[in-house]
């Protein structure tokens, strides 16, 4: 098999508060394929924004620690200094991130943040030449009046056509790595799967890998071949999206599963699960799932568990995996 | 009462017509949801709800008195009783200030018993599944979920009577969103506050709100009963939108409804009925002469020449 794309071994990533620090990854190890979109689940506080913040080299401004190895292509990023990661970013890796707003800036027109990243990539390209893709790439993701929402600027935009403008953006680097932090969770569902085709359109006609961050299980399901589920700064599940969708075998990834809203309508309050994502900043014993875990046993408190595997593509940090399944 | 009473009101931003000719009604203790495209106005209707934008026409008053009334008399007031949780909400968190000191401020601001208005707080932020060590957070230092439950802990901080919540569940995983929405509910039955809830997530409409609106380029379409609206939608852009949440549903082989046809421009609305260029069953009329929202008997309010024309499996 094709060496992955990107190979994350050991990363940890700690951060300093007035609270003392905090360790918001924990040893990760995670492969993304290339050609293949990945994608990442977990709940609320889980460490995947920050995951995503250090492949593209933007890590917190109070991180104390980043080590491990995040390498792509041979090269380990967390060794390249800014400007080596500055050439990266916007070419060879690009990011939708969480937040359109804090991602844009205010003062500068959607023309000129579509041609800046064209410039960048492509610096041969003439100034019309940039404009006329830019023009195509708003269209493309389905902003209307596209020529008149280039001299818009951002704050003039509702939620939606900005976290679009961020989609046309990273679409126009043509990334080999595109990492989506909840690229869809201000659009509506008729929009959400033209931007879903787009992913699989770039993956398809790119070669390149995607990242696809989010909490909405259905679309993962659709779009990803693996995921990958996060809890509390560490990996607790991967493997084939279908396999886990039928048989999720870490009790996290089961509890998520059985959160989901279905289509019955009832009075029965929603499912949710009870607890407190872990405090980054409170030391851990043990497994740091085992507070809330349904299955929890003595070991789970004293040992954490290994990412271990379990059949051919799957893996999972619990002791009792398989035994509860 | 009426909590909320909108007739005619359009809001314009340049030649961007954000809003045109709405109108609707919401009694006090009502949960309303609120859908539509993206771009059709829906975050500008909550800007005018909450006073922070004055309508470009028409008439807006919450509680029976016209808002630029409220505003004049008891701004404040106004202001606590009417919260709006913003759909950017990470960026509506001052970055200098502790979580403390920002939930603290709103304590100040509006005199509130202080040692009670923090037991609340505590409360909340405890049944949202929040550690209460993030008092002690700076907001960068929290993830975008987190930040989304502390808007949330601030608006109700106050409890108002009037709750507009602008996406409050995106970006959070079901394993949150279910204890948020579960919490949202019973606290408005505790104070019978009065929701207008706006979300993407059809499921958490259908879970949560009794009536529903539906907006498409600046207008609404449709208002009925949710439940009712969701099994029988009466206008086709209804139709085309719930047809993907039934697709969607595990077991279910509905096919949803592709709209094709260019995205009209809110600049330059489409003459006739604004949805007839992408409308599956539009007619020669539809193109010329604009429908106004009419009722139909069946409790629901509808902008279409042909309602119930369109449905889906
Ligand atoms: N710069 C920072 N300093 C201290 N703590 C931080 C910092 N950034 C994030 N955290 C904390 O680290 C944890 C992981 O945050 P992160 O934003 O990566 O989560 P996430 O999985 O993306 O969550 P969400 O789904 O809510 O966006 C959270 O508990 C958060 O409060
Ligand atoms: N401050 C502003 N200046 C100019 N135009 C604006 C401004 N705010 C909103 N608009 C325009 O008004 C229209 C409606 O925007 P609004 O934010 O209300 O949409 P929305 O329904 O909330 O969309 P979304 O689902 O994407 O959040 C859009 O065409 C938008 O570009
Ligand atoms: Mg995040
Ligand atoms: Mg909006």
């Amino acid at each position: 098999m094709e060496k992955p794309l990107v190979q994350i071994r050991n990363l940890e990533l700690s951060a300093a508060t007035g609270r003392g620090e905090a360790r918001i990854l924990r040893s990760i190890d995670l492969d993304i394929e290339r050609g293949s979109i990945l994608g990442i689940v977990g709940e609320s506080g889980s460490g995947k924004s920050s995951l995503a913040n250090a492949i593209i080299g933007l890590p917190a401004g109070n991180t104390s620690k980043l080590s491990g190895e995040i390498v792509l292509d041979g090269v380990n990023l967390l060794s390249l200094d800014e400007s080596g990661m500055r050439a990266l970013r916007g070419s060879r890796v690009a990011m939708v991130f969480q937040d359109p707003m804090t991602a844009l800036n205010p003062l500068f027109s959607v023309e000129r943040h579509l041609v800046d990243v064209i410039k960048r990539r492509f610096p041969a390209v003439s100034r019309a030449d940039a404009t006329g893709r830019a023009l195509a790439a708003l269209e493309a993701v389905g902003i209307a009046d596209p020529g008149l929402r280039l001299a818009s600027y951002p704050g003039d935009l509702s939620g939606g056509m900005r976290q679009r403008v961020l989609i046309a953006m990273a679409l126009l680097a043509e990334p080999d790595l595109l990492i989506a932090d909840e690229p869809t969770t201000a659009l509506d569902a008729t929009i959400e799967a033209q931007i879903v085709s787009l992913l699989s359109d770039l993956k398809a006609r790119l070669s390149g890998s995607i990242l696809f961050i989010s909490h909405h299980l259905g679309l993962v399901a659709r779009l990803c071949e693996r995921i990958c589920v996060m809890y509390g700064g560490t990996v607790v599940e991967l493997g084939d999206t279908a396999a886990i969708a039928a048989a999720p075998a870490h009790p996290y990834t089961r509890a998520l599963m059985a959160c989901m809203i279905d289509d019955q309508v009832s009075d029965a309050p929603l499912m949710f699960i009870p607890g407190e994502v872990p405090d980054p900043v409170a030391p851990v014993q043990g497994c740091i799932f085992a507070p809330r875990c349904a299955h929890v046993v003595e070991q789970c408190l004293r040992v954490a568990p290994q990412l271990r595997d379990l059949g051919a593509s799957r893996k999972v940090a619990c002791h009792r995996a398989g035994e509860i399944a | 009462m009426t909590a909320i009473l909108l007739d005619g009101v359009s809001a314009h931003y340049g030649a961007v017509k954000s809003l045109d000719d709405v109108s609707f009604a919401v009694e006090q203790g009502g949960r309303v949801g609120l859908v539509g495209e993206s771009g059709s106005g829906k975050s500008t209707l909550c800007r005018l709800l909450v006073g922070l934008r004055l309508p470009s026409g028409g008439e807006l008053s919450v509680f029976d008195r016209p808002v630029a009334d409220h505003l004049r008399t008891d701004a404040r007031q106004f202001r606590r009783n009417v919260q709006l949780i913003m759909q950017d909400a990470v960026a509506s968190l001052s970055p200098r200030m502790r979580i403390r000191s920002l939930l603290q401020e709103v304590i100040t601001i509006h005199s509130l018993p202080a040692d009670e208005t923090w037991r609340w707080i505590e409360t909340l932020t405890a049944r949202l599944g929040l550690p209460n060590s993030v008092f002690e957070r700076y907001p960068h230092e929290i993830s975008g979920g987190q930040a989304r439950r502390l808007a949330i802990v601030r608006a109700l901080a106050l409890k108002p009577r009037i709750v507009v919540a602008d996406e409050p569940t995106a970006g959070l995983d079901v394993s949150v969103q279910g204890g948020l929405l579960n919490l949202l509910i019973e606290i408005q039955r505790e104070l019978s506050l009065t929701y207008l809830m706006i979300s993407h997530d059809l499921r958490v409409i259908r879970r949560v709100t009794g009536r529903m609106l539906v907006m498409y380029l600046g207008q609404i379409v449709e208002d009925g009963e949710t439940e009712a609206l969701f099994r029988k939608p009466a206008h086709p852009y209804s139709a085309a939108l719930l047809s993907t949440n039934a697709a969607h549903a595990p077991g279910k082989a509905g096919q949803p409804i592709i709209l094709h046809g260019e995205i009209p421009s809110a600049i330059n609305p489409p003459p006739g009925c604004r949805f007839h260029t992408r409308c599956p069953v539009a007619q020669t009329r539809c193109k010329t002469d604009p429908p106004s929202l009419r009722r139909l008997p069946d409790n629901r309010s509808v902008r279409c020449h042909f309602p119930y024309s369109l449905s889906f499996a």
